[in-house]
């Protein structure tokens, strides 16, 4: 990870806007809700692949806590992360019943693809991301802490709120949290 | 007709005896005092008569005058005894009469005799007695001596023997009166002792039948007690058997039960199973309707419908797998329903298990109730036996206490006498006798 975004991480204040259908006026993109315990996350549809069962996981030796292991998705090896202790370790998250069995959500970023667990996926909808007057309108929130450097912001859908990941930056954080300069090139992008 | 007393016979005995005894010696002294005074007289009137046949035999020889013979026999005069002298001469005439002045009872023996004679007669005593001069016989002295004093002396000496009779007689009778007096008395005291006794053993067979006779009530009520027992008894087991079924027979229901809820719990397991696949099937199809609401999504303005019939394919499948949820609950509800029933059940086939032990235990207690009742219904048998066998033991303790009482009052009445011991005590022991002599009699009917 690049200084400038970690500096920039640590300037990120938490934003909620509203997940409102598509309109034809209001540019919006396309979200894949999903949740892990009591939190929800929001991806770009276009930065993930698919949506697979999660099946069995190797767990990798020496490997990082936030690297849950490796799974094979129809020939192919998929790095399986866990947002859970990227978050903040085990035991962040509450656990809930999921009607759905586990999800292995697998995202893309350029060659880089990884897999994040999901209790239960939502489904996808479409969100219109908020200006900048907008983010001057949520001043009222400095006083929550400060979000990961791999969530965009934070809006309000149903009641619950949403953190919107940056796949990007999340990829790149897995890989510095895993000390793998491989991905150098996504930083400097 | 009174019978004597012991002491009155023993008092009649002795005095009988010292009677005898005394009229013996009386008969025997009297009699051998006139035997040894008529020897005596005997003697004195031969020699007497010898002496005078000496003193005369020269007159009869010489044929003197009478008075000079008359002379001769002045030493003879006047003796108490003699009655007669008369002297014969050899051819029988009288040469010499002389008389005492008593006429001899019977006449004078007047016999002429070559030995001397001695003869009685009557109450005189004759003695006739050769007289002789110079080895000739010239003659026979004829005397008489009168018994008169022997007799005197005799009825004297019997007078004196009568007196001392008399009195060795009372002596004789105080003698036995005392001696008898005291074998009598403790003869008395110990026929009342064992009257006393007998009445004592009497009284207790009266009570150890009366006793008897109750313990016989008591063992009839025991044994009637037993039988309703035994019957209870019987009636208990009739009923524990009838639990004991009724047990067992919910004991077999409740398996059953218990086996169809476990089929039904293994059809649930199959239906759970099935939910499973089709909860699966649902997932992937959700899966692939996500996946599919991606790629449609992806592609933009053309995927829209794609995307529509996806999410609607999601919602079936998210239908289908809450719908499969809420089969999982009702199942789980149903399953731990079941359970609860299984366990229900299972204690019920515990308590039917533990009832049919009940039963069993009760049935067995019972039966044994009853074969002790039986036991203890023998032995009030045995009991009634022994207690009747007692009962005739009784009987016969009580008429051997009558014979004994009859045998006390016999010796009672043998050994006492009215008339030296206290005739009132006596007259009430005899009374109490009498009372004590009709309760063995009573007791023996």
């Amino acid at each position: 990870m690049t200084p400038d975004l970690i500096a920039s991480s640590g300037e990120r204040k938490a934003a909620i806007v509203e997940l409102a259908p598509p309109d034809g006026d209001i540019a919006s993109v396309s979200l894949m809700l999903l949740r892990l315990g009591t939190r929800w996350f929001a991806i770009d549809v276009h930065a993930v692949v698919e949506v697979a069962l999660k099946g069995e996981v190797t767990r990798v030796p020496t490997a990082p806590h936030h690297i849950m292991g490796i799974t094979s998705l129809r020939g192919r090896l998929v790095t399986v992360v866990s947002m859970e202790q990227m978050l903040g370790g085990e035991g962040l998250l509450s656990r809930e019943n999921p009607v759905t069995l586990p999800r292995l959500v697998v995202v893309r970023y350029g060659d880089y693809e990884i897999a994040l667990v999901a209790e239960t996926i939502h489904g996808i909808g479409h969100h219109a991301p908020p200006t900048s007057a907008d983010d001057s309108d949520n001043e009222d929130d400095r006083g929550d802490p400060p979000l990961p450097e791999f969530v965009r912001y934070q809006f309000a859908w149903q009641e619950h709120r949403v953190a919107l990941l940056d796949v990007r930056k999340l990829i790149v954080t897995a890989a510095r949290l895993s000390r793998i300069d491989s991905t150098s090139e996504l930083v400097e992008a | 007709m009174r019978t004597l007393g012991l002491r009155t016979k023993l008092v009649l005995t002795y005095t009988g005896i010292f009677l005898a005894f005394t009229l013996v010696f009386a008969w025997y002294l009297v009699a051998r005092q006139g035997s040894i005074a008529s020897q005596a007289l005997e003697t004195r009137a031969v020699g007497l008569s010898g002496i005078l046949a000496k003193l005369i035999a020269p007159a009869v020889d010489l044929d003197l005058d009478k008075s000079q013979a008359e002379n001769s026999l002045a030493a003879i005069k006047g003796h108490k005894d003699l009655i007669y002298i008369v002297v014969l001469k050899s051819d029988g005439s009288v040469y010499l009469r002389h008389s005492e002045g008593r006429s001899p009872m019977g006449g004078e023996l007047l016999e002429t005799s070559s030995l001397t004679r001695v003869e009685q007669r009557g109450e005189i005593l004759h003695v006739l007695e050769p007289i002789r001069s110079n080895g000739k016989e010239i003659g026979t002295l004829a005397a008489g001596f009168s018994r008169q004093s022997i007799n005197q002396e005799i009825q004297t000496s019997t007078r004196t023997v009568v007196v001392f009779s008399a009195i060795i007689l009372c002596m004789g009778f105080l003698v036995s009166w005392v001696f008898s007096g005291t074998i009598a008395r403790p003869m008395l005291e110990m026929a009342t002792q064992l009257t006393g006794l007998s009445q004592d053993l009497a009284g207790l067979a009266r009570s150890q039948e009366t006793a008897s006779t109750q313990q016989v009530s008591a063992i009839d009520e025991t044994r009637g007690t037993m039988e309703v027992m035994l019957a209870s008894a019987q009636q208990i087991a009739e009923s524990s058997s009838a639990v004991l079924g009724n047990a067992e027979r919910t004991v077999n229901g409740n398996r059953d039960v218990a086996h169809r809820i476990k089929e039904l719990n293994n059809h649930a397991e199959r239906v759970a199973e099935i939910l499973a696949v089709i909860m699966q099937v649902a997932d992937r199809t959700d899966l692939l309707a996500l996946n599919a609401a991606l790629e449609g999504t992806k592609a933009g303005e053309a995927g829209r419908g794609f995307t529509l019939v996806a999410a609607e394919m999601r919602r079936l499948a998210e239908s289908v797998m809450e719908s499969v949820a809420g089969i999982r609950r009702l199942m789980n509800d149903m399953r731990s329903a079941s359970q609860s029933a299984v366990q229900a059940g299972q204690e019920g086939i515990a308590l039917s298990e533990e009832t049919s032990r009940s039963a069993r235990d009760i049935a067995l207690v019972t039966q044994q109730q009853r074969k002790a009742t039986e036991q203890v219904g023998r032995s009030m048998d045995d009991m009634a036996a022994t207690v009747s066998e007692a009962m005739a033991s009784t009987r016969q303790t009580a008429s051997t206490a009558q014979d004994l009482v009859s045998a006390a009052l016999r010796l009672d009445r043998l050994v006492s006498s009215s008339s030296s011991l206290g005739t009132g005590r006596q007259g009430g022991h005899r009374a109490n006798v009498g009372e004590d002599f009709q309760a063995p009699t009573s007791l023996a009917e």
